[in-house]
């Protein structure tokens, strides 16, 4: 069934990839030329693009997100998490401060035949940003 | 209640009530006992609390919601939308600038027997912001 397929695929996702580190498991859960309307500064294009993402996100945050919804609809999927972790490398300009961070960020996808194909997200960087001190604080 | 109709009914809390101010339609579509997880400063839990909130945003920055995804599984519904609005009233503490800007957010609503009962969100107030000129535009940054 759709539904569950799409949603095993971004649990997958989220334990496999972004918890573990795992990116070569992202040749089964994307499609080739994943398309990001929210790419990094940098990110490149498609499934690579996605790779060097999620390395990026894991680098900078060592990352744990707990998954407080996943709402799966047809081929749409939401995810509503909290992010902890530390600012332990550059992001978004900002060198590492070593700081604790928490933040909230909801990531929505568009699945095709059971695979990540397209992704739009909204994050709480001010929230970031307060907790490491810049540049609000410059 | 289908998921279909749970869509419907979140677009009558975006455009008549959030949209067009039209508070009344609340009693229809929300429970008395609504749990606010993320409350605007000032905004009480329940019903009314969902009216002062709609009244906030109305009279801070007349929000003009297009809904980008809608996105429902039984009795959740996530909405992804962008917003563009005017800084007309005082919101966060700041007095008005008269600033257009626009955001993205989105919503999580529960549902519970037809209506809005829970709701939590995630709103890019980061961007809000720098475009009202409270916070500095980012440096070499893109967003």
């Amino acid at each position: 069934m759709t539904t569950e397929r799409n949603r095993t695929t971004i649990l997958r996702f989220f334990r496999e990839v972004m918890g573990a580190g795992n990116l070569d498991v992202l040749d089964d859960l994307a499609t080739e030329n994943y398309e990001d309307h929210v790419a990094l500064p940098g990110q490149g294009v498609g499934r690579e693009g996605l790779k060097h993402r999620a390395a990026r996100i894991r680098a900078a945050f060592q990352p744990r997100q707990r998954l407080r919804d996943v709402i799966v609809d047809a081929d749409s999927v939401a995810v509503r998490w909290t992010l902890s972790g530390f600012h332990s490398a550059e992001f978004l300009g900002l060198p590492p401060t070593g700081k604790p961070v928490e933040f909230d960020g909801v990531d929505m996808y568009l699945m095709r035949e059971g695979r990540m194909a397209a992704h739009w997200n909204v994050v709480n960087l001010w929230a970031f940003y307060r907790q490491v001190g810049g540049p609000i604080n410059k | 209640m289908s998921e279909n109709e749970n869509k419907q009914l979140l677009r009558r809390y975006y455009e008549d009530v959030l949209t067009q101010g039209r508070l009344d339609v609340l009693e229809t579509i929300a429970r008395p006992d609504h749990v606010e997880h993320n409350p605007l400063p000032g905004q009480a839990q329940g019903l009314e609390g969902l009216r002062q909130r709609a009244s906030i945003l109305r009279a801070a920055v007349n929000p003009q919601f297009t809904l980008e995804h809608v996105i429902a599984e039984g009795d959740k519904v996530a909405v992804m939308w962008t917003s563009r609005g005017t800084h007309v009233g005082e919101w966060f503490g700041m007095p008005p600038t008269g600033k257009s800007f626009t955001i993205q957010g989105v919503d999580v609503h529960q549902l519970r027997d037809g209506r809005m009962a829970e709701h939590w969100d995630v709103v890019d107030i980061y961007s809000m912001l720098i475009q009202l000129g409270a916070l500095p535009a980012p440096s070499g940054v893109a967003g």
